[in-house]
C-alpha cells in the first residue's frame, strides 16, 4: 500500500449535512423556537435535519397522509427517538421507564427493539419530546447522536455478565460511545432545561 | 301638496320641459298612498348616487304640537326580529302613519318619555337572554332608573323557540316592564315560535289597524323618509322562497380518531345572484333522513301513504314526515298534542312535572318519546301534532371575495347512539350524510348586521372561535386577505385535540406564514391533564388583549352560548380589571361601551 493519503480526501462540494452543521450553534439551530410553535406538529428548515443529532428522526404516518390533506390538516407529525445503548444494555429499572413513558405518551404503545442494540420510541408528539429526553435522563440514558451521519449505537458482544472479557468489552462499548458524543451541551440546554447528562460512565 | 298643485308646478331649473313632461306622465293617476311611494323611492335613488342630497320633501304640514310619534324597535340576534320589525315599519309608512325604525343599540333608553307610540320586536336567545342590541333598554327599563310612561302606548311582539325553558322571555319582560311603567297595550303580546311567519303577520295587521284611530290622516307628522326599496329587493331567495343550490362538496376535517364528526361543507350558488357579506348566516332546508321517517310510521303502525294535509296542502304521511315537519328537535307542544292523541297516561303524567318534563325532553328526540309512550293515533293526529320544519341557520365559512359563487359551512355532524338507537341531527345529518354530491338542497341568505368586519380595513381585530365558531372568522380572514386589510389579526381556537380537530389547520398555517394572520392562540382541551379552553389562553395572554382593545381592535365571539360565550365576557371582564386598573363595575361599563359602538360582537348558538 503507498502512503498517499490522496485517496481519502474527496473533491468537490460538501453535503449539506456540513453546512447545516458549521451553521447549527453546536447543534442548537432554531429547535426551541420550533417547541414553542403550537400550530404545526413538525420542526421546521433545518431543525427537520438538526434534531437528528439529538436522536430523532421527523415522521409521519404516510398511510393517512392523503387523507388528511383532504381534511385540511397536516400530516400526522411526530417523531421516532433511539437511544443510545452501548452494547445493548439496560437495567429493570430502565427498562420500567421506558415501558411507561411507552404506554402512556406514545401514539402507539410500544417499545421497538433493533438489529442496532437499542430501542426506539415511535410516535412522540412535539409536546412530549422533552418529557421524552427527562424520562431516559431520569434513569440515566440519552439519544445524543444515534442518528444522522454519526456512528450511533456502539455495538459489541453483549452479556457482560458472562465473563471478564465480555465485561471488558461492554466498558470499551460505552467508552467509544461517550469519546464520539459532539462536543456540545445543546442537548442539556435544549431537552434538559441545562441540566448535566447523566453520563453512563460517570455515574 | 295636493296633486293639483304638483301639476301646476313649473319645471324650474331642476328638470328640462322634457323630464317634466315623462314625470308627470309617469304619475299620472297614481292615487295617495302610490305617490308618497313614489317620491320616497326617488329621494332613496339619490341617495344611492350619493353626494348631497336635499332633505327629503316634507309632505304635510309642520307638526302638531302633540301629534302622535311611532317608533318602531327591534332587538335582533339573528336577523329575523329586525326584518318583521322592518316589514311593519314598511307596512306603517304604507298607511301614512310616519313610523321610525331603529336598532335598539342606537336607541336612548331616556328617549322613551316622549314617544306616544312604540312597538317593539324581541328575540330571546341561550337561557331566555336578551339579544345583543336590547341589552342596554331592557336592563333599563327593569331598574330603578324606569321611567313612568303614563301616556305611551305600546305593542310587542316577541320571537322564541319554545323547545327553551325561557320562551319568548325577552318579549315577556318587555311588556310587564311597559306595563309596569303605566304605558298601554295597544294589543295583545304575540309570541312567536320558529314558524312565526303566519302569527307576525296576523299581529302586525292587528297593531296597523289598532295605530288607526291616533294616527288618523291631519294630525300626521309624516315626514317621508327615504325609503330604500330598491336596496331591500336585493336579496331575491327568501326563507319563504329559497334558492335550490347544490353541493359540492361535503368533507370531513376532523382526523380520523376525533371524538367529533366535523364537516366543511361547499355549496353552489352558480347563477343565483345571491350575495352574502361576512357574518351573515346560511338558512338551510333539510329533509328528514328516511329511517327516521320510518320509524315513526312503523313505531306508531301508521301508513306512510295515508293522505294528510298540512297548511292546505294534501300529501302523503311519509311525504309530510320527511319535508314539511319538525321530527328532530324536541317540543313541548307535540308532547302536549300527542298525549291528547293518544291518551297516554304515563305521559300525562309526566307532563304534570314540568322540571322533570325539561330534563326528559332535553335528552330525547321526538321518536324517543314515541317510543317510550306507544299509543294509537291517525296519520293526521300525528301531522298536527308536529310543528312545521323550520331551516337551520349556519354562519357562513366562506367569503365572495374570494369564493365567488359558493358558499362555505362548518358543520358539527350531530350523530350519537342513544336509547338503544343511532340519533342525527336533522339538518346536520342531512347535509353531512344523505345529502349526495349535486344533490339539491334549498337555501337563503340571512343578514347579519351584528356581526360584522371593522368597516375601517385598518382596525386590528380579536376573534375568538372555539369548535365550528371558527366558521364566520375563515369568512372574515378570506375578505380582509382579498381586500388587503392592514389591520391586525388575532384568532382564538380551541377544540378537544390537536392532532385532530385544529379546523382548518393548513389554511391557518397558511396565513399565518403569509402574515396576514398575527396570533393565532391555540386551546386544546385535552391534549393535558387539566382541560384548557379559549377563556384559559384569553386571560394568559391578558395584557396583550387589553393593549388590542386600547387600540381600538374589535372583538368578536362565536360558538356555544351556553357555556363558552359566558366564560369569554367574564374573561374579559377580568382583564379590563386587571391591566385597565378599573373596579369591576368600570370593567362592565367598558364592555357595554364596546358592545354599544359594536366593537364587542357575538355570534352564539
Amino acid at each position: 500500500m503507498s502512503n498517499d493519503q490522496s485517496q481519502f480526501i474527496v473533491e468537490g462540494k460538501l453535503a449539506d449535512n456540513e453546512r447545516l452543521k458549521r451553521e447549527s450553534r453546536n447543534l442548537r439551530g432554531t429547535i426551541e423556537q420550533d417547541l414553542k410553535d403550537d400550530i404545526t406538529g413538525g420542526f421546521t428548515a433545518d431543525n427537520f435535519q438538526l434534531i437528528r443529532f439529538h436522536g430523532m428522526y421527523q415522521q409521519d404516518d404516510r398511510d393517512i397522509r392523503a387523507e388528511r390533506a383532504k381534511q385540511k390538516l397536516e400530516p400526522l407529525q411526530n417523531v421516532m427517538l433511539r437511544a443510545r445503548l452501548p452494547g445493548g444494555v439496560i437495567l429493570p429499572h430502565q427498562w420500567l421507564a421506558i415501558d411507561k413513558f411507552a404506554d402512556e405518551q406514545t401514539m402507539y404503545g410500544s417499545i421497538r427493539l433493533t438489529t442496532r442494540q437499542t430501542f426506539q420510541f415511535h410516535g412522540v408528539l412535539k409536546p412530549k419530546i422533552k418529557l421524552m429526553h427527562q424520562t431516559l435522563n431520569a434513569v440515566g440514558m440519552d439519544s445524543i447522536a444515534t442518528a444522522g451521519d454519526v456512528n450511533r449505537n456502539v455495538l459489541c458482544t453483549s452479556n457482560p455478565v458472562e465473563s471478564a472479557l465480555h465485561l471488558e468489552a461492554y466498558e470499551w462499548a460505552k467508552k467509544i460511545s461517550e469519546h464520539l458524543l459532539p462536543k456540545t451541551n445543546a442537548y442539556a440546554e435544549i431537552w434538559l432545561d441545562g441540566e448535566k447528562v447523566k453520563l453512563l460512565s460517570r455515574r | 301638496m295636493s296633486q293639483q298643485s304638483n301639476q301646476n308646478v313649473a319645471p324650474g331649473a331642476i328638470v328640462n320641459e322634457q323630464q317634466w313632461n315623462a314625470i308627470t306622465q309617469a304619475i299620472a293617476g297614481l292615487n295617495r298612498d302610490q305617490l308618497t311611494w313614489v317620491s320616497g323611492y326617488a329621494a332613496g335613488l339619490a341617495a344611492a348616487q350619493g353626494g348631497a342630497v336635499a332633505p327629503a320633501v316634507q309632505t304635510a304640514a309642520p307638526a302638531a304640537v302633540d301629534a302622535p310619534t311611532l317608533t318602531v324597535l327591534y332587538g335582533s340576534q339573528t336577523g329575523n326580529a329586525k326584518a318583521l320589525a322592518q316589514q311593519f315599519d314598511a307596512q306603517a309608512k304604507e298607511a301614512g302613519y310616519g313610523s321610525k325604525l331603529v336598532s335598539m343599540a342606537d336607541y336612548k333608553p331616556r328617549q322613551l318619555k316622549s314617544e306616544t307610540h312604540v312597538v317593539i320586536f324581541a328575540s330571546t336567545h341561550g337561557e331566555g337572554d336578551a339579544p345583543d342590541d336590547a341589552i342596554e333598554l331592557h336592563e333599563f327599563l327593569g331598574g330603578k332608573k324606569a321611567p313612568k310612561l303614563p301616556s305611551t302606548k305600546y305593542a310587542v311582539l316577541s320571537l322564541g323557540d319554545s323547545s327553551y325553558e325561557f320562551f319568548c322571555q325577552t318579549g315577556k319582560d318587555f311588556d310587564e316592564r311597559l306595563a309596569k311603567a303605566g304605558a298601554t297595550a295597544l294589543v295583545e303580546r304575540a309570541d312567536c315560535d320558529v314558524d312565526y311567519e303566519a302569527q307576525a303577520q296576523a299581529w302586525t295587521a292587528s297593531v296597523i289597524a289598532a295605530l288607526k284611530e291616533d294616527f288618523s290622516v291631519g294630525t300626521v307628522s309624516a315626514t317621508v323618509a327615504a325609503l330604500a326599496p330598491v336596496v331591500e329587493a336585493s336579496q331575491q331567495y327568501t326563507k319563504k322562497s329559497p334558492f335550490t343550490a347544490t353541493l359540492i362538496e361535503s368533507q370531513k376535517i376532523t382526523g380520523r380518531d376525533s371524538v367529533k364528526d366535523i364537516r366543511h361543507i361547499e355549496i353552489s350558488l352558480e347563477d343565483s345572484g345571491i350575495t352574502y357579506k361576512p357574518g351573515d348566516a346560511l338558512g338551510v332546508w333539510f329533509k328528514n333522513a328516511e329511517g327516521l321517517v320510518n320509524s315513526f310510521v312503523e313505531v306508531l303502525a301508521l301508513d306512510g301513504n295515508a293522505e294528510v294535509t298540512v297548511a292546505g296542502e294534501s300529501l302523503t304521511l311519509a311525504a309530510a314526515l320527511t319535508s314539511k315537519l319538525e321530527l328532530t328537535l324536541s317540543y313541548p307542544t307535540f308532547v302536549k298534542a300527542y298525549q291528547e292523541a293518544t291518551g297516554s297516561e304515563s305521559l300525562a303524567a309526566l307532563i304534570e312535572d314540568k322540571a322533570a318534563l325539561r330534563t326528559y325532553m332535553s335528552e330525547r328526540q321526538l321518536i324517543d318519546i314515541v317510543k317510550d309512550h306507544p299509543g294509537t293515533l291517525t296519520a293526521q293526529q300525528l301531522v298536527d301534532a308536529l310543528r312545521p320544519l323550520t331551516p337551520r341557520l349556519y354562519s357562513i365559512a366562506s367569503s365572495q371575495a374570494d369564493v365567488e359563487e359558493e358558499v362555505h359551512l362548518t358543520v358539527a355532524h350531530v350523530d350519537y347512539e342513544a336509547f338503544g338507537a343511532r340519533h342525527q341531527g336533522g339538518a346536520s345529518g342531512f347535509l353531512c350524510e344523505y345529502l349526495e354530491e349535486n344533490g339539491e338542497v334549498e337555501v337563503f341568505v340571512e343578514n347579519n348586521d351584528n356581526f360584522r368586519l371593522p368597516e375601517d380595513p385598518n382596525t386590528p381585530i380579536i376573534m375568538v372561535g372555539p369548535g365550528t365558531g371558527i366558521a364566520p372568522f375563515r369568512s372574515f380572514i378570506q375578505e380582509r386577505d382579498v381586500q388587503g386589510a392592514e389591520g391586525k389579526n388575532w384568532l382564538f381556537f380551541g377544540n378537544p385535540n390537536f392532532t385532530q380537530d385544529f379546523l382548518y389547520q393548513v389554511e391557518w398555517q397558511g396565513y399565518v406564514k403569509d402574515g396576514l394572520v398575527d396570533k393565532l392562540t391555540l386551546a386544546f382541551s385535552r391534549d393535558q391533564e387539566e382541560k384548557i379552553y379559549v377563556q384559559h389562553r384569553l386571560l394568559e395572554h391578558g395584557e396583550e388583549v387589553f393593549a388590542w382593545l386600547e387600540q381600538g381592535a374589535h372583538f368578536y365571539v362565536c360558538g356555544d352560548a351556553t357555556h363558552m360565550a359566558k366564560d369569554v365576557e367574564n374573561a374579559l371582564i377580568t382583564i379590563v380589571q386587571k391591566y385597565g386598573n378599573k373596579s369591576e363595575a368600570d370593567a362592565r361599563a367598558y364592555i357595554v361601551a364596546l358592545r354599544k359602538a359594536k366593537r364587542y360582537q357575538k355570534d352564539v348558538y
